[in-house]
């Protein structure tokens, strides 16, 4: 099995004037809940996709499952389910018979595997209705459903908790981290950063159609940390620290010290400042989260706060 | 790669069976190849019964009059004006003696139109006509809702290759074109047995009438005749992702070049070379050999000609099969798929 599942190369997409997305140079390993976060317009759906065939670079190259893309990769594209933008399938077709016809042109599974995708998105029920009148919430349902089918090992969610009732974002978001499991790999695209954060194990974060960071979610969280202190003497502190080149910045906040450096270089604070005769009182690391983290990088409004979920 | 092939047609089958379009265009198809088989069938009851009657006014009768050729040349005048001149009874008698003899010509034809065999030639051309313009709005409609629904999408991403998605469209496409002429067919054979049983019997004579070997061949061009409009309409479809424009534009280019061809053609001697091009003009040259007389098949003294006719329509609609046809695989094959447009 290769190293990552999907891995782009300077992936450039322009629609005339506009920059869609700009030397993209991501890789996604395999396993775990991978998060493409970022503002809309960000050019997450437009790498989405290019990496599934719809979109054609301008330029640069991605390999699928360790094998280069071009031509025709179609028998990867059996390996992957996805769901791009909204879930878009036949309104005059149930949700059923939706799922018979996907499987059907894909030429594997029965239809029992229909009827345990269906039991398993919880639209047991309702697949005998028509999918134009699915509330938003069944109709993202249906398509996880639809994404579900042939057991793929590449998943892609595009906002896959967009019209779902609190209730339902818990359900999916449970079943993102189940579907995470056993070696299959999903691909979250979200606008998020609660949700990124809840889910994922690793993000690449993405504006105005570049990639911004990229990496384990608690490694991010941890380079963008900060150590609170105590000390003896805070001004002797705050001249000492300040001269350290690792410490991107120092401030007073609330009586404390916040040293703007990883919480895992805790004890090189600790002996500076011994060195200068100041000692800690008090001493906590002080993580950021992924939407102070996602500010900081972009140096600009985070894209949409938890409150700000529907 | 066959299997394949025919594995997508069947599901696009399972898609398109459920849905009222392509049941309500048949209905439509049927209804007017009907409207002409019992359109012909009441004519013929009308003519019969009338006995054919001639109008008679002028200036030298007072009033004008209607009377019947059975009348006249049967010598019962007393229906007849008083002031009718020996002349004028002279000149009616003839006229009513010459149409007694086309009459009976145009009954036994009228009659051969609506009765099997002849009926079902007939009918083939009525519904290849409108079957054109019924399955250009399918093709538009079939691949443009893909793009407004989004469902384009849904389909690739599970590997489904671009050429192949296209192909079992259009495959599937020109086999319900053939299938509906079939019902067609079918439908008007029943119907044609009844409308035969409920007519009387023409005047006995030899009638030139389209047989067995004629709805065969009809059926074969009139399945041919309707490719065109389906490569036109997914042509328009495919480079504009649009079902509304691809049923515009194929409906405004039947109509457009019917028009201005009859407009230039009068006026500019040079158009007739431009028309022998088009398309609309070459599936009725294609049609028409065997229709008009069946001059390419009855054997008559046109024969020749009539063939080269046919076989400069069926080259020129074959190239126009393969243009539009390369252009819209090309354009699907190249184009960036867009998400649901709701058109």
């Amino acid at each position: 099995m290769p190293d990552y599942v999907i891995e782009t190369s300077n992936l450039t997409k322009r629609y005339g004037p506009v920059l869609a997305v700009d030397n993209l140079s991501l890789q996604v390993s395999q396993g775990g809940v991978f998060g493409l976060l970022g503002p809309n317009g960000s050019g997450k759906t437009t790498t989405m996709g290019m990496v599934l065939g719809l979109v054609r670079p301008t330029s640069g190259t991605f390999r699928l499952f360790g094998q280069e893309a071009d031509g025709d990769f179609r028998d990867n594209l059996h390996r992957i389910g996805a769901v791009v933008e909204t879930p878009a399938l036949y309104p005059y077709l149930s949700g059923r018979a939706n799922l018979r016809y996907f499987q059907g042109i894909s030429g594997k599974g029965s239809p029992q595997e229909v009827e345990q995708i269906l039991h398993t998105v919880g639209l047991a029920d309702r697949a005998s209705s028509k999918f134009s009148t699915y509330s938003m919430g069944m109709k993202q349902r249906l398509g996880i459903a639809y994404a579900l089918m042939g057991s793929p090992e590449l998943l892609f969610l595009d906002e896959p908790t967009n019209g779902l009732d609190p209730a339902g974002v818990a359900e999916v978001r449970e079943l993102i981290r189940t579907l995470g499991t056993g070696g299959r790999t999903v691909l979250l695209s979200s606008h998020l950063l609660h949700e990124v954060e809840q889910v994922c194990d690793s993000v690449a974060i993405l504006a105005k159609g570049r990639l911004i960071a990229q990496g384990k979610v608690q490694e991010l969280l941890h380079q963008g940390g900060a150590i609170r202190l105590k000390t003896t003497d805070d001004a002797k502190a705050t001249s000492v620290l300040s001269g350290l080149p690792w410490i991107s910045g120092i401030r007073g906040e609330n009586g404390y010290l916040v040293a703007s450096a990883a919480p895992e270089r805790s004890w090189e604070v600790t002996q500076a400042l011994a060195q200068q005769d100041v000692y800690i009182s008090e001493m906590s690391p002080d993580q950021i989260s992924l939407e102070e983290y996602f500010l900081e990088v972009t140096g600009e409004d985070a894209p949409s706060s938890p409150g700000g979920e529907q | 790669m066959i299997g394949q092939l025919f594995n997508l047609v069947r599901w696009e089958w399972f898609k398109l069976q459920r849905r009222w379009m392509p049941w309500i265009l048949l209905a439509i198809m049927l209804l007017f190849s009907q409207l002409f088989i019992w359109g012909t069938f009441f004519s013929y009851k009308s003519q019969v019964q009338s006995s054919g009657e001639v109008f008679i006014g002028g200036r030298d009768i007072e009033g004008s009059f209607r009377v019947s050729c059975n009348d006249v040349l049967a010598g019962n005048t007393s229906s007849l004006p008083s002031n009718i001149s020996p002349d004028m009874l002279q000149e009616l008698k003839r006229q009513c003696a010459s149409m007694a003899q086309g009459r009976d010509s145009q009954l036994r034809e009228m009659y051969s139109g609506f009765t099997i065999p002849g009926s079902i030639p007939n009918v083939l051309g009525v519904a290849q006509s409108m079957g054109m313009i019924l399955i250009a709005i399918l093709t538009a409609s079939t691949l443009g809702t893909e793009f407004g629904w989004g469902t384009m999408r849904a389909v690739l991403v599970r590997g489904t290759g671009r050429w192949q998605y296209l192909t079992a469209k259009l495959v599937l496409l020109a086999l319900l074109a053939g299938a509906a002429l079939l019902v067609v067919s079918v439908v008007t054979l029943a119907t044609s047995a009844l409308a035969g049983a409920l007519a009387p019997q023409p005047p006995p004579g030899e009638v030139d009438s389209l047989g067995w070997n004629d709805a065969a061949i009809n059926f074969g061009k009139a399945w041919f005749a309707m490719l065109p409009f389906v490569a036109l309409a997914a042509c328009v479809t495919m480079l504009t992702a649009s079902s509304a424009v691809g049923m515009a534009v194929a409906l405004a280019y039947y109509f457009a070049e019917q028009i201005v061809v009859g407009i230039f053609i009068n006026l500019f001697d040079w158009y007739q070379n431009v028309a022998d091009y088009l398309m609309v003009e070459n599936i009725n040259t294609w049609m028409q050999g065997n229709q008009q007389g069946r001059v390419s098949f009855g054997g008559d003294g046109n024969l020749a000609e009539a063939t080269t006719g046919e076989l400069h329509a069926f080259l020129v609609l074959s190239a126009y099969l393969l243009v539009l046809g390369v252009i819209a695989f090309r354009r699907f094959q190249k184009r960036d798929i867009a998400g649901a447009s709701g058109t």
